[in-house]
């Protein structure tokens, strides 16, 4: 569309990039999250603050405190679904769920006297990660952000060929030349240093949901698409009796579990109480690169082994090996660490690029919507901000909302989700009436208050903080909330630079060439 | 032709035809795997996402719209042939 292929993918870049990168930014912070979405949901529930010796209480007696635990307070009910989660690495409460007539019960249990822990109510981490794909929008949502996927893909492509000159560019870093330059180049930096995980992450996150994005192919070959999942995954359920039936402790069938899938993460019973119920026992998703879990049946009334699956399907194999590479289960804290570490500096790529966008109109206006052209950049640096400061500044709120919110107020996680979302309005109201600069500013120090605050406001609640999440011994607590301390220190280094883009002190290049013309 | 309706048709061909085309090749990958339905599912939703990526690129490269549209209407109407033919011979 304009003379050379290099300019239309330069135009391409740049306007694809700004509108999608408003919300591809989002898309990646919830994402960068979701990777400890685990560990958040139990920050967020600090009644249930874990001691070591809660992991010392051996599989077995767990398996003891959630079936009785499941017996007394689930139903009896056709096609019904108990799970039972026991404590793993990175999953540090014992729990139990169930549906009644379809409504989700959730309960955590004390792994050392089987009383249930009360917990506030709340929606976790695994909120930020269903907006990371949902948008908390159901499938309008996801189709959006598949369509955001793509332009990411194509924003990476068009970013390639606008770098042609890719690695002189990436060994240059001109830190203090001009601010636009210095932009520029951390812009590059960040694109090339991960291009292989943005590649990745983004691939395997359109591959996750065929059923989504390419229903129809599935429609051509099945007549019931739930049946393409059944061709992967062996089922070995059996009818339900509508006969209650005295269970054996599953805990017994351990060892024969053990031995036939090595390592047991969690277990299902289906129709519990029935005399067609069935205990499924599956092998946890950390042991290998690809999300599938070997899996072993048992009838859980005479303990008979119903079937076991070790073998995959290659082709659903590979599936479930993006869907592994995108969530990241495997390779321990380490890997995920290492996958939170490229989220940033994702969300950094995007929120540097949407950044370079105004400044570069901020230097040199280029009148793109003519006689509109002020206006409208204004307003497109008032949304960068909303996209950027308002994303995190919207997380920090949900976690202070999850600290401060009365615990009696009906629909109390509801609350905490409302003011998630309704910090992007705020932050868009205050970009609107502030100017750029300001705005940016006091935002920045906004988010750094929330981050630093954050133990002083449990304090005042009186819930356990940073010293105490240490002294109990309980790490990934201590872990999440000392993370949330060290974001404060790096969007604080932010804020002297955007001081001294509004005092206008010029880079040492312009002071220079001043000198020269007088 | 005015700018805006220049950039629209793009935007059009590059978005709904992109998709369009994705879902094309993936029921022609589908249709014709040899081997079991579930494999030809998932060996089949791994590859046309390319083509998505590949004809929004495109929409934008050309020199106008139209030839965008000529390349997304062109290559729509033979796949549509080949799904066809395969119905035929099924």
């Amino acid at each position: 569309m304009k003379k050379t292929f290099s300019l239309s993918m330069a135009w391409l870049h740049t306007w694809l990039g700004l509108y999608l990168g408003w919300l591809l930014f989002a898309v990646f912070l919830t994402g960068t999250m979701a990777v400890f979405e685990h560990s958040i949901t139990h920050w967020m529930q600090p009644e249930a603050l874990v001691k070591p010796a809660h992991a010392e209480v051996i599989l077995a007696r767990q398996l003891d405190i959630a079936q009785a635990y499941l017996e007394q307070h689930a139903n009896r009910e056709k096609g019904s679904n108990w799970m039972i989660a026991p404590i793993s690495d990175n999953h540090p409460s014992l729990e139990v769920r169930w549906r009644v007539k379809g409504e989700a019960h959730e309960v955590l249990l004390n792994p050392l006297n089987g009383e249930v822990v009360s917990t506030r109510e709340t929606e976790g981490g695994a909120m930020l990660t269903h907006f990371h794909y949902t948008l908390l929008a159901g499938l309008t949502g996801t189709l959006i952000v598949g369509m955001a996927a793509v332009v990411m893909l194509v924003g990476l492509i068009s970013g390639i060929v606008i770098h042609k000159r890719f690695f002189k560019d990436f060994f240059t870093f001109r830190r203090r030349s001009s601010a636009q330059r210095s932009w520029l180049d951390a812009h590059n930096v960040a694109g090339v240093l991960i291009l292989p995980f943005l590649f990745m992450i983004t691939y395997t996150g359109l591959v996750m949901q065929p059923n989504t994005f390419l229903p129809l192919g599935i429609k051509a070959v099945y007549e019931n698409p739930r049946a393409l999942r059944g061709d992967a995954v062996q089922s070995f359920e059996q009818p339900y009796q509508a006969e209650t039936a005295k269970m054996i402790k599953v805990s017994s069938l351990l060892p024969q579990a053990q031995a036939a899938i090595q390592s047991v993460g969690w277990l299902m019973i289906q129709n519990g109480g029935d005399a067609g119920a069935v205990v499924e026992f599956f092998q946890n998703l950390d042991r290998r690169i690809s999300a599938v879990a070997d899996h072993a049946a048992f009838s859980a009334v005479t303990g008979r082994m119903l079937g076991v699956q070790t073998e995959w399907r290659d082709s659903a194999y590979v599936y479930r090996g993006f869907v592994g590479i995108h969530m990241a289960m495997f390779g321990g804290w380490v890997m995920s660490w290492l996958y939170f570490l490229a989220g940033l500096v994702s969300c950094g790529l995007i929120a540097t690029g949407l950044i370079l966008f105004t400044i570069k109109r901020r230097k040199r206006p280029e009148h793109e919507f003519g006689a509109m052209s002020t206006r409208i950049y204004s307003l497109i640096e008032a949304i960068n901000i909303t996209a950027v400061m308002g994303s995190i500044n919207a997380i920090l709120i949900y976690f202070w909302a999850n600290r401060v919110l009365p615990m009696e107020i009906p629909e109390r996680s509801s609350w905490e989700v409302r003011a998630f979302l309704l910090t992007w309005l705020v932050s868009l109201l205050h970009a609107l009436l502030r100017k750029p600069l300001y705005a940016w500013r006091e935002q920045l120090v906004f988010a750094v208050l929330l981050c630093w605050l954050l133990p002083l406001c449990a304090r005042l609640n009186g819930l356990p903080s940073l010293l105490e999440f240490w002294r109990h011994g309980d790490g990934i607590a201590f872990g999440v909330e000392a993370t949330i301390l060290l974001m404060g220190l790096l969007l604080a280094t932010a804020i002297p630079k955007v001081s001294k883009a509004i005092h206008g002190v010029p880079s040492k290049r312009t002071a220079g060439s001043h000198k020269v013309a007088y | 032709m005015k700018p805006g309706v220049d950039i629209l048709l793009r935007v059009l061909a590059g978005f709904v035809g992109g998709y369009g085309l994705t879902v094309l090749v993936n029921l022609l990958w589908v249709l014709t795997w040899p081997g079991h339905r579930a494999d030809a599912v998932y060996w089949g939703t791994f590859f046309p996402y390319v083509v998505f990526v590949i004809i929004l690129l495109l929409a934008f490269a050309l020199r106008s719209a139209w030839r965008a549209w000529a390349w997304v209407l062109g290559l729509s109407a033979l796949l549509l042939v080949l799904l066809a033919l395969l119905r035929f011979f099924k």
